[in-house]
């Protein structure tokens, strides 16, 4: 403390103060001037530029470019080149919300209902929706939207020349009691549009458009034998489908234990003049189906697991009920 | 990296360095606001110019953190060729720039006596404590630097700005990134310790006894 501050600060001074020798300060000045001209020449200032625009425009990919096509793929139906990454996007957001996945599919079918998609792709879009609305509680709200959308699908799709024609004295179609079906009105050709939902006991039913000409879609009970469509009148026509044998051995007495089984989702064609119809067989091998009186060839196509393939039949409708047997064969021998 | 600060108080005449090279005179502070226009275009004569004005005072500077002459000049022309690629982003006036400058020569000084404090650490392994000691370098202010030798960096820094550089409180803090209390606190704190250790008490009185 005995040391006054003024003599302190000049000491200071001179003790600290390096100069630079004359040899560094040459070289320094000389890399400093390097360093500039580098910097400073066209070459420089444009790689400069053009480093700084593709940084700029990187980012600015990276940020946009995903967060533009998840929102355009939101408004993709199934087919569209983006209907991939909104099943992404949707699976993500399922983790927080698990009815996305369901109300998306519902929007898809809504849009194909209005878009006049084909038959076979509203078809594809019903089982996606309901597999979806399953999952979640049956009397969810999503499931009452579902059946406005099939109800649509059914009955406000648009045909080609006249407007559908639709009976008010049938019930109003519900996904778990009713089946959907078309009709022609005359012996010209042609299923147009048609899809129906899952019928309980009942298999499913797809008609396959043969020519396109004008349609009248209604609706049907499914424990009706007997209905009349427009003009038309159809009778119920069922059958079981099974395949045999079971064992390798035949006994006689039969024995319980190799009776033939069921063949749950066999596929059967139904061939008229007028349309051309592809069956479900249930879990119970039954299948039901109203056709107009006129003859028809059913056509059991091959099932996976058996060996042969059921014979095709001929049948008649004439106002009455059919029931018809549909035999595979196992190729068990 | 881009810094600005506001403008502060000229720097008293009081202040005028006895060897008539450090930046504590207004004709100085002219000529060093005259630069920072042609720093941003990358002018090679304001680079020049700003080099004499400065690079003594910034290696004098890094020599009072390091106590290593070959270091301190490395660290002077790294941070003028760090002020290169850095310049067009520089915004302020010729105060700003000098900050700039004391800045990064900090910066990398801190560097430095880091990479040293390792070596030190493996050093320590190998040879006994009092083998390592800092030698004041020859000259008439050995004391000095000595004493100097006991404070801390820090310490050191605000007392090399203060009464070398002339430069206020609030440029210090800007550079040392702290506040203006602390300069003052941490340079009443350094001359009392100095005075101390001049006057032959403390450590360097029983280290030479």
């Amino acid at each position: 403390m005995s040391t006054p501050r003024k003599p302190l600060s000049d000491r200071i001074k001179r003790a600290a103060w390096r100069p630079i020798p004359p040899d560094a300060r040459s070289e320094h000045l000389s890399a400093v001037e390097s360093a500039i001209e580098a910097g400073a020449s066209p070459g420089g200032q444009v790689v400069r530029a053009r480093r700084r625009w593709s940084a700029i425009l990187v980012t600015a990919a990276l940020i946009v470019l995903p967060t533009g096509i998840a929102l355009a793929a939101e408004s993709s139906v199934p087919g569209d080149v983006l209907y991939p990454v909104k099943q992404v996007t949707e699976s993500i957001r399922s983790l927080v919300d698990d009815e996305v996945i369901a109300e998306h599919r519902i929007e898809e079918l809504e849009k194909l209902v209005a878009a006049d998609a084909p038959a076979e792709v509203i078809a594809d879009q019903v089982d996606r929706a309901t597999e979806q609305v399953d999952r979640l509680e049956r009397d969810h709200q999503l499931g009452s939207r579902l059946d406005q959308a099939t109800a649509g699908v059914a009955s406000d799709r648009p045909t080609d020349g006249e407007p559908p024609v639709r009976d008010e004295a049938v019930d109003k179609p519900s996904l778990t009691t009713s089946t959907t079906q078309a009709f022609t009105t005359d012996t010209t050709p042609a299923i147009t549009t048609a899809t129906t939902a899952p019928l309980p006991g009942n298999g499913t039913t797809t008609t396959v458009p043969r020519e396109r000409t004008t349609t009248t879609t209604t609706t049907t009970k499914a424990d009706s034998t007997t209905t009349t469509i427009g003009e038309v009148e159809t009778h119920l026509v069922s059958g079981y489908v099974h395949a045999g044998p079971t064992c390798p051995v035949v006994r006689f007495p039969p024995d319980p234990a190799c009776e033939d089984l069921p063949v749950p989702g066999a596929v059967l064609v139904v061939e008229g003049a007028a349309e051309v119809k592809q069956l479900e067989a249930n879990d119970e091998g039954r299948f039901e189906v109203g056709l107009p009186n006129g003859s028809y060839l059913l056509v059991p196509r091959p099932h996976d697991g058996l060996l042969g393939t059921a014979p095709p039949q001929e049948f008649v409708v004439e106002g009455e009920p059919v029931e018809l047997d549909v035999a595979y064969d196992t190729g068990i021998r | 990296m881009t810094f600005t600060y506001e403008l502060s108080p000229p720097i008293p005449k009081s202040i005028l360095q006895t060897q008539g090279r450090a930046i504590t005179r207004d004709s100085d502070n002219a000529s060093l606001d005259a630069l920072p226009e042609g720093v941003r275009r990358l002018a090679p004569e304001a680079f020049r110019d700003l080099y004499e004005l400065l690079a003594d005072g910034l290696n004098s500077f890094a020599y009072s953190m390091l106590r290593d002459g070959s270091a301190a000049e490395d660290a002077v022309q790294q941070a003028f060729l760090e002020l290169v690629q850095a310049a067009p982003t520089i915004r302020g006036d010729g105060r700003a720039l000098r900050a700039w400058l004391f800045r990064s020569v900090r910066f990398r000084c801190l560097d430095e006596i880091r990479r040293r404090e390792r070596r030190r650490e493996t050093l320590h392994a190998q040879v006994p404590d009092d083998l390592i000691s800092t030698v004041p370098s020859p000259g008439g202010e050995g004391d000095l630097e000595a004493a100097m030798s006991q404070l801390t960096h820090q310490q050191r820094s605000v007392l090399f700005l203060r009464h070398v550089m002339g430069m206020s409180g609030h440029e210090v803090a800007v550079i040392l990134e702290t506040n203006r209390a602390a300069v003052f606190a941490t340079a009443a704190r350094a001359e009392r310790r100095l005075r101390q250790l001049l006057a032959g008490d403390g450590p360097m009185a029983e280290r030479s006894a």
